[in-house]
């Protein structure tokens, strides 16, 4: 461990190590998701754009490695970068021998980021299991002086180049010229004084330059021979950049690079001349560059150029408790319009004619408009797209399959929807879940797919979309299928629906979901389901949506997967029960009616009434959240608040209804914990505590209520 | 007169490493700004001899910070920090008025070259 002290070297604070390790945790998931990228499109043409990505990804991370002296990271990313660097000079070959190689390499760079992780948590490294990274490194370095296979396929060009620059092109080379729109090529002649040779290869100002400023496609010769001390460099070169000739001038010193345009030939090429007519010595002056317009320069149609990055210049990072703070004030504000709304109809009730009152509703019709398009907007900051965590999984099923022997292809849609940042991040668990019991027990081993008459390769389908207000994620697979005369036989065995219950298939299948189904060991390959598909459910739960399952046997199970977009905000109903009063998510209500004593029957002991073909069971509110107040005896119709969704519902037995209003939703304190069947608690317009009700539980505990009377009723 | 130096990153320890760089060859680092809003202001505010100016930044990206200064204060010398494959970003920079760029991680010959090569 002793080659990783060196953090505090340049006396960097927590929070730069902290910053680092964000930096790096991005940049190996831009690695990790380039290698599946590469690995997916075997054979294709290598997207150069994602090679200079990950080979910038492992660059970066080195860099910050070297600023905080931790030698393993730097030097595993050094060997990273270094064999990403070949790829990217047309070595495709070492990207198909390597990938192996650099999935390992990413795993090893994840390891020793926890490691900065715990030793910055002040916990003690020596608790991580003991890591070596020397047979990652080693494994790495050889492929990089494995023989040069065979060069990949020939890409005809359409313009000429130098014989003997065009043959010292590599394929990624080859590949990167065959769209340079708004770009231009260089041949450069360089005579570079005092050049090293650095452990990274030559070493000298204008190299970099080059790298940085665009891409040095060939050089002849590609490295000077062994030299000790400085030496002077002379080579030609091909460069492709999107600076014009002027800017080139600026930059690069004129004793050293000499550089001429290569002819393009495309109908692009006139424009480009004829804009830039670049008089290699009036261009000089720097002031000159600076005043050239940024419009106007561009060859080409603009927009080509833009590399396709993760964070380009318009995007923002802004701290996760900033937004947090926002959407809290965001809140007040809307609870605090709500409450002055309600004194100005109530000063329209009193001063009537008063023209001033008119004035007043405009203007707070105005400012509700005004923190409506507030709370959209900042609801909107917080989203992020759900690829996210979706970039996970492609890795996560290539693994899988690895060790299950099968073969499954991941196909993943609608990667760029978007959810509240909260939201997306406690999906990471759910969905790795179902994803590997997809893969784990719906998709079947090869043989017995060829031999069912199925492809070969099994398919997981993961997909995102929204619908209203709310996000639908599935997960699908073509395999097994889950058996629902088994699920229904195992929950009679384990007492978990009565003998006599009348289920159709669809709500038999959703029986997986309840606690109790898979935590029996003996159930967990009941059909290959249910193993801690209860867990999967709670986490949903959690998020305010919910789950459901429908399978056809031999033909696979999709797992659909609601969830809200935002977890701060609701619509709520409010009703009054016991003296205090609920917040109901607008979402969850059907519909209210009110319904007289006479209309009540009971059903094995619990009260329900008819609606319409339907029996609708109910719940009195008080008597769940104070059972220990005896119920006054219900008198004339009382409002009845009809909830749950398509094929469940329940009417909650209230006793007013208040009407609609914004909730914004505080959790619940620590001090009062978790109380089943609340899921939060919200300050009303008018300075009251509300709790909101978690109506997905309720249903379930009148079920389970339900149930235990019936039970008893058996016995 | 020693150098007076204003640093522009979004990572504290980027600038750390920079200012350290300077003070080694005695210049002032006179301001320190974490995004392109807050360089605009503080170039106003300090008119520094040198800016060093990262890309990629909340509020302001780099690119649009020199659009802002070189719109209000035509003589400013500014040097873009770059780090690997931000090739367009660099050149759109320079475009904009960016005198020339160094290359992250600094090394510190680099630094001193760019600058005493700007402030000629």
């Amino acid at each position: 461990m002793s080659e990783a002290e060196g953090q505090g070297s340049l006396g960097f604070e927590p929070e730069d190590i902290r910053a680092f390790l964000e930096e790096s945790w991005s940049h190996l998931e831009a690695l990790e998701s380039g290698l599946l990228e590469l690995e997916e499109a075997s054979g294709a043409p290598l997207d150069p754009g994602r090679i200079n990505e990950m080979f910038r990804a492992a660059h970066s991370i080195k860099g910050g490695a070297g600023l905080l002296g931790n030698r393993p990271i730097g030097n595993l990313t050094h060997h990273m970068e270094n064999l990403l660097g070949a790829v990217r000079a047309g070595r495709q070959d070492l990207l198909e021998a390597g990938a192996d190689a650099l999935f390992e390499g990413v795993d090893a760079l994840r390891t020793l980021l926890v490691e900065v992780q715990h030793r910055l948590e002040g916990k003690d490294p020596a608790l991580l299991p003991p890591f070596d990274i020397a047979p990652v490194v080693a494994t790495l370095s050889q492929l990089m002086e494995a023989p040069i296979a065979e060069a990949g396929v020939a890409i005809d060009l359409p313009f000429d180049l130098d014989a003997q620059l065009g043959a010292a092109l590599g394929p990624a080379a080859r590949h990167a010229l065959t769209d340079i729109e708004g770009k231009y090529l260089y041949e450069l002649d360089l005579e570079l004084v005092g050049c090293r040779r650095g452990e990274e290869g030559l070493d000298h100002p204008v190299l970099e330059k080059l790298t940085n400023l665009g891409t040095v496609l060939a050089m002849i010769p590609p490295d000077a021979g062994a030299a000790d001390g400085p030496f002077t460099f002379e080579a030609r070169a091909l460069f492709l950049t999107s600076a014009e000739p002027p800017l080139l001038q600026l930059l690069l010193p004129g004793n050293e690079v000499r550089f001429a345009v290569v002819p393009v030939d495309k109908p692009e090429a006139e424009e480009l001349e004829a804009v830039v007519p670049a008089p290699p010595v009036a261009a000089a002056s720097p002031t000159a560059a600076s005043e050239t317009p940024a419009e106007g320069t561009r060859p080409v149609a603009a927009g080509a150029a833009q590399g396709k990055g993760h964070s380009g210049p318009h995007s923002v990072r802004v701290d996760v408790e900033r937004l947090d703070l926002l959407m809290d004030v965001v809140g007040e504000l809307v609870i605090s319009n709500t409450r002055l709304n309600r004194i100005g109809s109530e000063l329209g009730r009193r001063f009537e004619r008063d023209p001033l009152v008119g004035t007043l509703n405009d203007a707070m019709a105005h400012i509700a408009r005004l923190v409506g398009d507030l709370q959209d907007n900042v609801m909107r900051v917080r989203m992020i797209p759900v690829e996210r965590v979706f970039s996970k999984f492609p890795r996560l099923i290539r693994d899988l399959a690895k060790r299950l022997e099968k073969e499954i292809r991941l196909d993943i849609f609608g990667q760029d929807t978007e959810l509240d940042k909260t939201v997306v991040e406690e999906l990471e668990d759910p969905l790795v879940h179902l994803l590997r019991n997809a893969a784990d027990h719906g998709v079947e081993v090869p043989e017995i797919r060829t031999e069912q008459g199925k492809p070969r390769i099994g398919t997981i389908t993961l997909e995102a979309h929204r619908e209203g207000s709310y996000i639908v994620i599935t997960v699908a697979d073509d395999g097994a299928g889950i058996d629902p005369a088994r699920i229904l036989a195992k929950a009679r065995t384990l007492g978990l629906v009565a003998h006599d219950s009348n289920l159709d298939e669809a709500e038999i299948l959703q029986l997986i979901f309840l606690p109790g189904f898979s935590t029996a060991a003996k159930v967990t390959d009941v059909s290959g389901r249910g193993v801690g598909m209860d867990v999967v459910s709670q986490n949903i739960r959690k998020l305010k949506g919910k789950v459901e399952v429908v399978s056809s046997v031999g033909q696979g199970t999709k797992f659909i997967v609601k969830l809200p977009l935002t977890l701060a905000i609701t619509r709520a109903l409010l009703v009054a029960s016991g003296g205090s009063v609920f917040a109901i998510p607008l979402d969850a209500v059907r519909e209210s009616i009110r319904v007289s004593p006479s209309q009540i029957r009971t059903i094995q002991r619990r009260e329900v009434i008819p609606l319409r073909d339907e029996v609708l069971p109910l719940l009195h509110l008080a008597e769940v959240f104070r059972p220990a107040e005896p119920l006054e005896p219900a008198q004339g119709l009382r409002p009845v608040v009809v909830v749950g969704g398509a094929r469940k519902q329940l009417g909650l037995v209230v006793d007013s209804i208040e009407g609609e209003q914004d909730v914004v939703i505080k959790p619940l304190g620590s001090y009062l914990g978790q109380i089943a069947g609340i899921a939060g608690a919200t300050i009303l317009g008018d300075g009251r505590v509300s709790l909101i009700l978690d109506i997905a539980t309720l249903i379930d505990e009148g079920d389970k209520k339900g149930l235990e009377l019936a039970r008893k009723t058996e016995a | 007169m020693s150098i007076r130096l204003l640093i522009v990153d979004d990572a504290p320890f980027v600038r750390r490493s920079l200012s350290k760089i300077a003070e080694e060859r005695g210049w002032q680092v006179v301001g320190e700004a974490g995004n392109g809003k807050e360089a605009v202001d503080q170039y106003l505010a300090l008119k520094p001899d040198i800016v060093t100016m990262d890309i990629t930044m909340p509020e302001m990206d780099g690119i649009t910070a020199v659009k802002e200064i070189m719109g209000r204060d035509p003589a400013a010398r500014i040097i873009m920090c770059t780090a690997l494959g931000q090739q367009d970003m660099v050149v759109e920079a320079v475009r904009a008025g960016a005198r020339d760029f160094i290359v992250k991680p600094f090394k510190k010959e680099r630094v001193f070259a760019a600058i005493e090569g700007v402030l000629k």
